[in-house]
């Protein structure tokens, strides 16, 4: 609808418009970005600051804001100082000729003072404040016994509170001024920070006193403009606290604007109130609250102008461009403004973090590459060159000192290269002892013959060794490869998990409501987190009544409108019998696995040579591992812990379950050069479609029990450690629900003496089954084998039973009206 | 309680295993294949299981040893005459995949280019 309307609007509107208004746009930006350099880079702001603050004076005759400034400038802007100090003077020598040499006295007792302090002290930013209380003291002191020529109390008293109060105020401004000074500004403003801001800008203010017009006071308009400001960026209590603070400082500077602290005060509070209606609503609790506080405390005789003083100071903030207000409201901690700011923040710091990953992630690809393309170049050696190099060896130790050298190599080269490449090929495939013809002809051809097939065999042995140690080497190289190939495209799972950004779901929470409100159920508020397929996220807060209607009607709603198991995950009552609650809805596994696993060592042992091992994998794969070790005993345990505690980490890491055991098997291969092996039988359900994967590693079949059914599950492959080149072959099946998934190791499925068919017995056992139980299977089953050999425990005997159920809710969908199924926006 | 009978055609090894081959014969039948292995010229292996009526996991180990030992040299191992319980563990321990079966030793004697 909206777009629609757009479409309508745009060409009417014109390019014109447009070009116009990006001219104006251009030339405000070159303009604020001009002021900008002047004001915050070429440091006139402190020149501003410094001019106003210089004419600034408290209780009539009091100056405690020009040495501060001086001394917090010469910390922060060194460089700028100077112009501070000119600014400040010249500020002074406005207001009275006294009042400048007053501070030109406390300046130069600050020299004074700080080169003292520089020998006691090399901490110049503790220091300070110390300094400038007694600079002031001492100047304030010097310049009253100037003047007068005697000490009263009441100079000593006033020595004092003015030497005090620069104290105060220095720490204030060493706070304040670096907000404009640092050029990269925090992320937000603390409370204090804000009020030592206020200090500095009330000061500034107070300042301007004497400016006038027609009874209007500059410092009350500006005054008011920045409660107005403040109050609609920060809201009521940020409002109320500027309010205070101005007001009281202008009411020290001039005992007369008292009443102004209580005016600013209510008005920030309306102002903030009201700032719901944008700039038009705190302008408007601006201008009732002056109103009254006028109305109340000075009867109708200043009542006029202070009217207009407000409407001035509302004028200039609706003159105040937005962006302005914006950029303001990013550090203080409340607003919208400083919310998107966080989450800009945070969106950033995670963009960076992901592609940190996803570099790493690209380092241990071309790791892994480099690795690879090493072992092929190595594998592409050509065998003519490998034959000329091999003969060359031979011919070293037998030719080069034959008399008949020149004969054979240089007159019958092609022949006698031939020949000994034949011998030594035949040689190799072990067919020159059977084969007379060529033996013969060699031993007619060569005079050495019997010397030069011994060399060829001896360095063929070598040859042979060196083949082996450079496979394994290759072998080696490419396990490393490989396995930094698995690192590397986990690393990219995960950076790309990260980035998915958190999608906006508004139109969902839209319907949701809607939908909800249809059914007459009230809800506060929505948010949705993730409608990821599996792994949804939703967060209310309702009324809370006490019936639990979030876990029998909500959630059974949003199953309905989500198509999914939806779940109350946690949920949070309000103390107050009238309150709201907030209740967290996740998705829940389509399927459910409960197990059961017996097991049993050798002989009634404590080591069994099984290991095994039943654990959940993220949230929605579940995987279940028996892996038998070779033989009994602690070796054999050894080995298959070692298998199974392998898998767990990779399958934890989320490598794939294949490549998963292929690493192991380079793993355990490489490690030893035993005959030591374990068989490893996987299966991993998924539990969202009931699915199952089995990767079967030299094990024993499984079997999978459908009602009475039972069917067997089998696939042929090498157990693990032995052998290199190494394929899994992965069978998969759909369970269902209510299946019993059954795995054995083989001392169950060979256990039972005196029988033929191991799968007919095990199949038979199995449907004579009267449970259902996963534990009590397992232990049924190990009882009977156990039967079969009257007692005995004659191998490491594992059992571990999955059974697989509709992960069913309490409560049953509730079907919800078509028209608010938002299926479509979800998928 | 295994029986183990050995003897050497040209570059064959043939070996004969009678009765039950576990971990408390696995040991020996490796050190004596690795001794023929050594001291003949050997470069493939013929298993006869025909009359081997159990097997473990030790047993499939000293085979699957073996069978890598012979792929160094570059040489073959072939199995004839299996019983049904073997088989059944060679089936599932997927040797096949590796090891080729021949009907009797004759025929996997001919394929290896021995004439018996």
């Amino acid at each position: 609808m909206e777009k629609a309307e757009r479409r309508v609007n745009g060409p009417m509107a014109g390019q014109a418009l447009e070009k116009l208004q990006s001219f104006f746009n251009r030339g405000t930006k070159l303009v604020t970005h001009h002021l900008h350099s002047l004001f915050f880079y070429k440091g006139f702001i402190y020149v501003v600051i410094g001019f106003l603050l210089g004419r600034a004076f408290i209780l009539s005759e009091v100056l405690p804001f020009a040495l501060p400034f001086f001394g917090a400038m010469l910390l922060i802007r060194r460089d700028k100082a100077f112009y501070a100090v000119l600014a400040v003077l010249a500020g002074a020598l406005t207001i009275s000729p006294k009042h400048s040499l007053l501070i030109l006295a406390a300046l130069l007792a600050f020299f004074v003072f700080s080169k003292v302090a520089a020998f006691i002290t090399d901490d110049r930013v503790k220091a300070l404040p110390i300094v400038v209380f007694f600079s002031m003291a001492a100047a304030r002191a010097g310049f009253v016994y100037a003047q007068n020529g005697v000490f009263t109390t009441y100079d000593y008293v006033m020595a004092i509170v003015e030497a005090g109060l620069s104290f105060i105020l220095t720490l204030i401004f060493l706070q304040s001024l670096p907000i404009f000074t640092v050029k990269k500004v925090k992320q937000s403003l603390k409370i204090e920070e804000i009020i030592c801001f206020m200090i500095l800008i009330a000061s500034v203010l107070t300042g301007l006193a004497g400016l006038s017009y027609q009874g209007m006071q500059a410092e009350h308009i500006l005054a008011r403009y920045v409660v107005l400001s403040f109050s609609f960026i920060g809201g009521a209590s940020i409002g109320c606290t500027v309010g205070v603070v101005t007001g009281l400082i202008l009411g020290l500077a001039n005992i007369g604007n008292l009443y102004q602290m209580s005016l600013l005060a209510f008005s920030g509070l309306l102002g903030g109130l009201l700032k719901e209606g944008k700039k038009a609503g705190a302008a408007i609790g601006l201008i009732v609250g002056s109103l009254l506080i006028s109305l109340y405390g000075e009867g109708s005789a200043g009542l006029m102008t202070t009217l207009y003083e407000s409407l001035i100071a509302v004028c200039l903030f609706l003159l105040t461009p937005q962006s302005i207000t914006r950029k303001v409201a990013r550090y203080i901690p409340g607003t919208v403004e400083h919310l998107q700011e966080q989450q800009q923040y945070a969106r950033k710091i995670r963009d960076v973090t992901a592609q940190k990953v996803d570099q790493f992630s690209n380092v241990f690809h071309a790791l892994s590459e480099s690795f690879a393309t090493f072992y092929q170049a190595s594998d592409e050696q050509t065998d003519d060159s490998e034959v000329d190099l091999f003969l060359s060896k031979i011919t070293e130790h037998s030719c080069q000192t034959c008399y008949k050298k020149n004969r054979c190599w240089v007159q019958n080269f092609d022949k006698t290269y031939d020949l000994m490449k034949q011998v030594m090929l035949e040689t190799e495939e072990k067919e020159y002892a059977s084969n007379r013809r060529l033996k013969k002809e060699f031993q007619q051809y060569c005079s050495k013959s019997k010397q030069v097939e011994e060399l060829i065999e001896d360095e063929l042995a070598h040859h042979h060794a060196h083949l082996t140690l450079k496979k394994k080497v290759q072998d080696s190289r490419r396990l490393v490869a490989e396995q930094l190939l698995g690192v590397s495209e986990v690393m990219a799972d995960f950076s790309r998990e990260i980035k998915r950004e958190r999608e906006q779901h508004f139109l969902q929470e839209e319907q949701i409501i809607e939908a909800l409100q249809h059914f007459g159920i009230e809800i506060q508020h929505v948010e949705i987190y993730s409608l990821e397929q599996g792994n949804i996220d939703i967060e209310m807060t309702i009324p809370f009544s006490g019936h639990g209607e979030s876990e029998k009607i909500i959630a059974p709603m949003l199953s309905d409108i989500l198509e999914e198991q939806i779940l109350v995950k946690a949920e949070q009552h309000s103390p107050h019998p009238n309150g709201y609650s907030h209740v967290a809805f996740g998705s829940t596994k389509s399927y459910r696995v409960s197990t059961g696993a017996a097991h049993a060592a050798k002989g009634g042992g404590l080591v069994s040579g099984d290991s095994y091992s039943m654990m959940e994998l993220g949230a929605r794969k579940y995987a279940a591992a028996i892996s038998d070790g070779m033989g009994n005993g602690a070796r054999a345990h050894f080995e298959s812990n070692e298998t199974i505690k392998l898998l767990e980490k990779i399958l934890e890491s989320g490598i794939d379950e294949k490549i998963a055991i292929k690493t192991i098997n380079s793993i355990l291969s490489l490690r030893t050069t035993d005959e030591i092996y374990s068989t490893l039988d996987l299966s991993i359900i998924d539990l969202q479609d009931a699915s199952c994967k089995f990767l079967k590693v030299g094990s024993t079949p499984s079997f999978i029990k459908r009602g009475d059914q039972v069917m067997k599950v089998q696939a042929s492959n090498l157990p693990i450690g032995i052998i290199n080149e190494f394929d899994v072959e992965v069978v998969s099946e759909q369970l269902k629900a209510g299946d019993l998934l059954i795995m054995m190791s083989d001392g169950i499925f060979e256990g039972p003496k005196h029988v033929e068919n191991h799968d007919l017995w095990m199949k038979r056992k199995m449907k004579g089954l009267k449970t259902n139980d996963p534990q009590e299977i397992a232990d049924l089953l190990m009882e009977e084998v156990i039967r079969t050999r009257s007692g005995q425990i004659e191998d490491d005997m594992t059992v571990v039973v999955v059974r697989i159920d509709h992960n069913t809710p309490k409560w049953a969908s509730i079907p919800v009206p078509a028209i608010f199924q938002n299926k479509q926006e979800i998928s | 309680s295994l029986g183990i009978d050995m003897n050497v055609k040209e570059s064959v090894l043939c070996i004969r295993l009678t009765g039950e081959l576990d971990h408390h014969t696995a040991e020996t039948l490796k050190q004596k294949v690795t001794q023929s292995l050594e001291k003949d010229d050997i470069r493939h292996i013929v298993l006869n299981l025909e009359d081997l009526s159990f097997m473990d996991s030790s047993g499939l180990g000293v085979i699957l040893g073996r069978y890598k030992q012979i792929k160094q040299i570059g040489g073959e191992m072939v199995v004839c005459a299996i019983s049904p319980a073997v088989k059944r563990l060679f089936d599932m321990s997927g040797l096949f995949k590796i090891i080729r079966f021949e009907q009797s030793e004759q025929q996997a004697l001919l394929t290896l280019g021995v004439a018996s």
